[in-house]
């Protein structure tokens, strides 16, 4: 990393020159509110300027002067990476903020997709949809708040409304425009065939869509985005369950997946409920005090969207005789019976609900990891007996990939962000529980580069080394930020 | 360090945010919300983060400025004050907040911890507040002129006084007369205060605490003399700097702190007040900040847990100008898309009128566009600052939106 440089008042000046004066800053007070530490991360670094192009032009003339200079690059859409979307280490060099490309470009009905640019929010993105298009549904997030761009969350395999129906929101893109570090534009998918449409995501040979998707980017700079856009229905319900224990949540959980009906399915412990209702001094955290207010110990949410109220039905029906069918085994399930607002509140698409976990401590992190679905409910009960060492509150949240052939887990870690000592105990379990995790054969999502990423890789070093060899070859002058991949 | 002191002790709401940027948005948790237009679902309702884009522009960027500066890896400058001021301080990013931030107070205690440090200040606040040292008010006008609207009523004791505010007195002096007017038709005993002085706010929202401070003594003291039981206002900043930030800074009032809307919405229900002449117009009402959201936060207080009283309050209290509007005959009372707590802000507060005009004026031409949109041929409000910004508005861009203050109005119906 000693070799790149910080960008000289000259270079700040081409810099202005190919995006124009009011688009480039050294501000250092501007710097400083780009920084973010939470929700995914609690490292990054201030960056030495903000640059926000306009154009792929410009953004191409952007990298082929961070090349001649050796200036590191960080892109950012909507910056909603809890610090994933800013440099890590030393030097910050150019943050590329994406967000004046801010175009839906394109919307193919019969095809079925939508063309974005990075700063395309899914706040607007739903907007425009309702406004324009009403029959369909762009894919955005789940959980992240309106100002998450689709782009981002697209390439970092993140996680959508129809993540239980499609897989992850990777899963859905068509294609990518992406200027390569060295300035060159590539497409992928059927989109590389020049005049060809974005309408099939494999392309001409061997796909190199997969280099940009969970890049972070470290591989380029993805400039736009074809993507699947779904039919939405306004026959929508949301059936919760609650289980006396993670085996018996995790177990009749399954049997609804297996039936390939919901769209998304969330499970978690009752632990979820007053995290983000107020702070900890202003909230009971009493296990009888939920259980009186009828918070199951694990629950899971079954969301489901029917063509019609009698298909809706249909699926309430399969949902119900499969928990019938669980009771009759000895799972222990019982229906919760969610207010209307509480059922309006989790179909609400884009939603807030993973906001105000701040509420709790001061701040939150989620630590991500994937497992097979059948491995949940060991995941859970590791973290729940670590988070209790680590004296953090248990608050678990578990999630259903592509029907539950995946699951996706996560250990909410409320901690007081003002307190050295909780940093460090924050971190400090999380570093116990990735070698348990890795041990377990789990992934992380999104990893932390000082500890998930060094672990991961010094395990699969052989990967690790290829990775190292195609980035080479993309970005041979190493301009793009190591990121949290720690890629060279 | 003395500038310091007053953001750590926001310390701990500066640390909540995790930069989830839903504050830069309208109605962040209502994607659904139907419209008309271009207006529909969550919309940008960040003024400045709309026209300078960058992330300190937005509230949640200033968050995180406040970080830097209490972890010492920023300290207060020039470019940072032209940063927070460059901001209406509308409290948009405040009531969207799910961690519950008190943003507004945050950025205005920034303001005032760039005073402190001796950044110096903007050549117009410089002025305005040079003014109202040698005139008592921002506007370069005598002291001796501002009661001049009024030929009687003056200084006489009475349990109502209306606190007039500058802008009204020397520049929308038809809010003030019509509010007197209106006083006088309802049989009201009042009188208004020649030794008033500016009420504090556009020292206050510029970081200049000391010499708000001395504008709040000044009243005080004036008030005292008068025996006044209560003090109604026709101006939003005028009421907002009296019902939040007097208390703060001098402890209970010794009186009670009433806006006129809230006033005339009471008379309404009493049926005092029954207006009988009709206005035939398709009219919108726009929110003003400082009597909108600032006063619904401001009684929501630090409470994550909103209480039943709270929700109610909030509920009543934007729908009195409402009933009033609703009250007249003829009318046709339409709503703008952004309202209520979403109301996108005229523009003028928070010292940006006069130190950044383009801003102001962007931000108000937005608002009158917003108004046509909805069909509205009037626009009422019942804030004087806001109505000079968006009648500046309606000329710049040759609308032919009629802008009115509520007062105004009413005078002309009852």
């Amino acid at each position: 990393m000693g070799e790149y440089s910080r960008p000289t008042p000259r270079v700040i000046e081409e810099l202005r020159a190919i995006v124009g004066q009011e688009f480039v800053t050294t501000s250092k007070p501007i710097l400083a509110s780009y920084v973010s530490k939470g929700i995914m991360g609690l490292e990054c670094t201030i960056a030495d300027a903000v640059v926000r192009p306009r154009t792929v032009e410009e953004i191409q003339r952007v990298l082929r002067v961070a090349r001649d200079e050796r200036i590191p690059v960080t892109p950012t859409s909507g910056g909603l990476s809890g610090g994933f979307a800013c440099p890590f280490i030393e030097p910050g060099g150019i943050l590329l903020d994406l967000s004046r490309m801010d175009r839906i470009l394109e919307v193919d009905v019969d095809c079925r997709y939508m063309v974005v640019e990075p700063g395309v929010t899914s706040g607007e993105a739903w907007s425009y949809f309702r406004s324009n298009y009403p029959n369909l549904a762009p894919p955005v997030p789940d959980g992240a708040p309106p100002a998450a761009t689709v782009l981002g969350d697209a390439i970092e395999r993140g996680f959508s409304l129809v993540t239980n129906k499609y897989g992850p929101q990777a899963d859905l893109v068509l294609g990518m425009e992406v200027v390569l570090p060295t300035g060159e534009v590539v497409r992928t998918g059927s989109w590389a065939l020049p005049g060809a449409k974005p309408f099939y995501k494999w392309g001409l040979g061997p796909d190199l869509g997969g280099l940009f998707l969970g890049a972070q980017g470290t591989m380029g700079v993805v400039t736009k985005l074809a993507i699947k856009v779904l039919p939405h229905s306004e026959h929508k319900d949301l059936i919760a369950y609650g289980f006396e224990t993670v085996e018996h949540m995790v177990d009749a959980t399954l049997e609804v997946l297996k039936k390939e009906i919901c769209v998304l399915v969330q499970c978690g412990n009752w632990w979820l409920v007053p995290t983000r209702i107020a702070p900890e001094s202003e909230v009971s955290s009493q296990r009888d005090f939920w259980k009186k207010a009828g918070v199951p110990e694990w629950f899971s949410n079954f969301e489901i969207w029917g063509r019609d109220d009698e298909d809706l039905n249909c699926q309430r029906r399969i949902i119900h005789s499969i928990m019938d069918e669980a009771k009759r085994k000895g799972i222990k399930a019982e229906e919760w019976k969610l207010h209307p607002k509480q059922k309006a509140s989790r179909l609400t698409k884009p939603n807030k609900i993973a906001i105000p976990y701040a509420l709790f401590k001061g701040s939150f992190l989620f630590i991500t990891w994937y497992t097979p679905w059948k491995d949940a409910s060991q995941f859970c009960r590791i973290a729940e007996e670590k988070m209790a060492n680590y004296g953090i509150p248990p608050v678990l949240w578990v999630a259903s990939i592509d029907h539950g052939r995946q699951a996706i887990c996560m250990p909410i870690v409320c901690f007081d962000p003002t307190s050295p000592e909780e940093l460090k105990k924050v971190q400090d379990f999380n570093r116990e529980t990735t070698d348990i995790f890795l041990s377990k054969g789990w992934l992380n999502y999104r990893p932390d580069p000082s500890i998930h990423s060094p672990k991961t890789f010094s395990m699969a070093r052989e990967y690790f080394d290829l990775l190292k060899k195609i980035k080479n070859i993309l970005d041979p002058h190493g301009i793009m930020h190591p990121g949290r991949l720690t890629l060279p | 360090m003395a500038a310091l002191s007053k953001i750590n002790q926001y310390k701990s709401y500066i640390y909540r945010c995790i930069h989830c940027r839903a504050c830069r948005f309208c109605y962040s948790g209502e994607p659904d919300r139907v419209g008309y237009g271009d207006y529909m679902g969550i919309l940008m309702n960040c003024t400045a983060g709309k026209k300078y884009g960058w992330e300190s522009h937005f509230g949640s960027g200033k968050m995180w400025i406040a970080r830097a500066l209490i972890e010492g890896t920023i300290q207060p400058s020039q470019e940072m004050a032209d940063i927070l001021l460059r901001c209406p301080t509308c409290g948009n990013c405040q009531v969207q907040c799910d961690n519950n931030i008190p943003t507004t107070e945050i950025i205005e205690a920034l303001r005032a911890a760039c005073v402190d440090a001796g950044v110096p200040l903007h050549e117009k606040h410089h002025a305005f507040l040079e003014s109202i040292r040698v005139n008592n008010n921002p506007y370069h006008e005598m002291h001796e002129t501002r009661t001049s609207w009024m030929q009687n009523q003056k200084d006489q004791k009475a349990d109502l006084i209306y606190f007039v505010g500058c802008t009204a007195a020397y520049r929308q002096s038809d809010v003030a007369r019509s509010t007197a007017r209106l006083l006088e038709k309802l049989g009201f005993d009042f009188s208004v205060m020649r030794d008033e002085v500016c009420c504090g706010s556009p020292a206050l929202r510029i970081g200049q605490i000391s010499v708000a401070k001395q504008l709040m003594e000044k009243n005080l003291e004036t008030l005292q003399h008068t025996g006044a039981k209560k003090i109604l206002f026709s101006c939003a900043g005028c009421f907002r700097t009296f019902k939040v930030d007097y208390p703060k800074y001098a402890g209970k009032l010794p009186f009670e702190v009433v806006h006129a809307v809230e006033f005339f919405a009471d008379l309404l229900d009493r049926k005092v007040l029954s207006p009988s002449k009709p206005f035939g117009q398709r009219v919108t009402w726009h929110d003003p900040c400082h009597l909108g959201r600032h006063i619904t936060a401001h009684m929501k207080g630090r409470a994550s847990i909103e209480s039943s009283d709270v929700k109610k309050f909030r509920q009543e209290w934007f729908e009195k100008p409402r009933r009033i509007l609703r009250s007249i005959p003829g009318i046709e009372l339409v709503e703008i898309y952004r309202n209520r707590e979403d109301a996108w802000c005229c523009g003028a507060g928070g010292g940006v009128r006069s130190a950044y005009p383009d801003l102001a004026s962007e931000t108000a031409q937005e608002r009158i566009r917003e108004a046509e949109a909805a069909g509205a041929s009037s626009l009422i409000t019942a804030c004087p600052f806001c109505l000079t910004n968006l009648l500046d508005a309606t000329r710049a861009m040759s609308s032919q939106m009629r802008v009115l203050d509520l007062f105004q109005l009413l005078e002309q119906v009852v």
